[in-house]
């Protein structure tokens, strides 16, 4: 059985990149932050007596359950918005904004403001990769690559074949792999070619 | 290493660093969505000391009302058949008994089997 003291060591180490990948999925920070803390509620009411080892895959899978709940209640909210709002003046460049029209190249330390103006663009260009990937495609890549999981343990959070998570992986890493292409980054680091060293 | 294993290796990156430049406020809110979390599961550790097993048969109770509504209705349905066939059982008993006492054979002869050979023989 996990202790109290074990279960926050392990919400801490996860809290941070459950929010990003939560972001990700529903790319609404503040309805991100929700999905986190709910499903760190239910971890705690329902499986804290559980051993701490089996914490990663049971929060993951609590999170991927949870941000299921939430596209469920939108997609029947929608359902009702769409009808009021469509004679809305809502603006098309919100979503078309593409981080690569303002990234400027050049020759900087890492230092200078500028350097770290492009960093945090690269970062956007990747990240909004991620967020364009399928689903399923973005919980295998990010349950497998970044939370270190392994296949067996991402295809039980996931519920699906260890097969299918080597698939969705497999295509997800194919799909980055060609935006980067696209966007000209090497595959050394978080720099442009071209970029300062 | 291959072209896979960098766009990995270069994503995880971008996403590592992404992880560390989130807004203080995030960062907070964060902090205080983890210890309610921890705290909610406070609760569950003193129950589970102090209170023991009446707190988990309770807990249990209170989250499997229908299975326990069925086990109640079933064990109540068990009862009623083990009563109903001890009373029958009895009066039956009490028959028997008026039968044997009432009888102008003893009871004896009932437990004698050749008797039953006899009487067929004598039948014929």
């Amino acid at each position: 059985m996990a202790t109290a003291q074990e279960l926050s060591n392990f919400l801490a180490e996860v809290e941070r990149r459950a929010y990003r990948q939560t972001a990700y999925a529903v790319r609404d920070e503040h309805a991100a932050l929700d999905i986190v803390q709910d499903a760190m509620l239910k971890l705690a009411e329902k499986y804290g007596a559980r051993p701490a080892a089996e914490f990663p895959m049971l929060f993951q899978r609590i999170l991927q359950n949870t941000m299921r709940d939430f596209w469920r209640r939108q997609k029947v909210r929608n359902l009702w918005t769409s009808l009021l709002s469509s004679f809305g003046g809502h603006s098309a460049d919100d979503d078309e904004h593409d981080p690569l029209e303002t990234l400027e190249t050049g020759q900087r330390s890492e230092d200078e403001p500028e350097a770290q103006l492009e960093r945090s663009q690269t970062i956007a260009i990747i990240e909004r990769a991620i967020e364009k990937l399928p689903a399923r495609q973005r919980e295998a890549f990010l349950m497998r690559y970044w939370e270190d999981m392994d296949v067996a343990e991402t295809a039980a959070a996931m519920g699906c074949s260890e097969g299918s998570v080597k698939t969705h992986c497999s295509r997800a890493v194919h799909a980055l792999a060609a935006t980067l292409q696209h966007y000209g980054f090497n595959q050394q680091g978080l720099k442009k070619p071209g970029a300062g060293s | 290493m291959n072209q896979q294993e960098s766009t990995v290796k270069l994503v995880v990156q971008a996403l590592d660093a992404s992880v560390e430049n989130l807004d203080d406020d995030v960062i907070r809110r964060l902090a205080t969505a983890r210890e309610r979390a921890v705290s909610a599961m406070q609760p569950q550790w003193q129950a589970a000391g102090h209170a023991g097993v009446f707190h988990s048969l309770g807990n249990y109770v209170l989250h499997h009302r229908l299975m326990t509504s069925a086990a109640l209705l079933l064990g109540a349905l068990a009862l009623g058949f083990i009563v109903t066939q001890h009373v029958i059982g009895q009066h039956q008993l009490e028959q028997g008994d008026a039968f044997l006492l009432g009888s102008e054979l003893p009871p004896e002869a009932y437990l004698d089997k050749g008797f039953d050979t006899w009487l067929q023989q004598n039948a014929r």
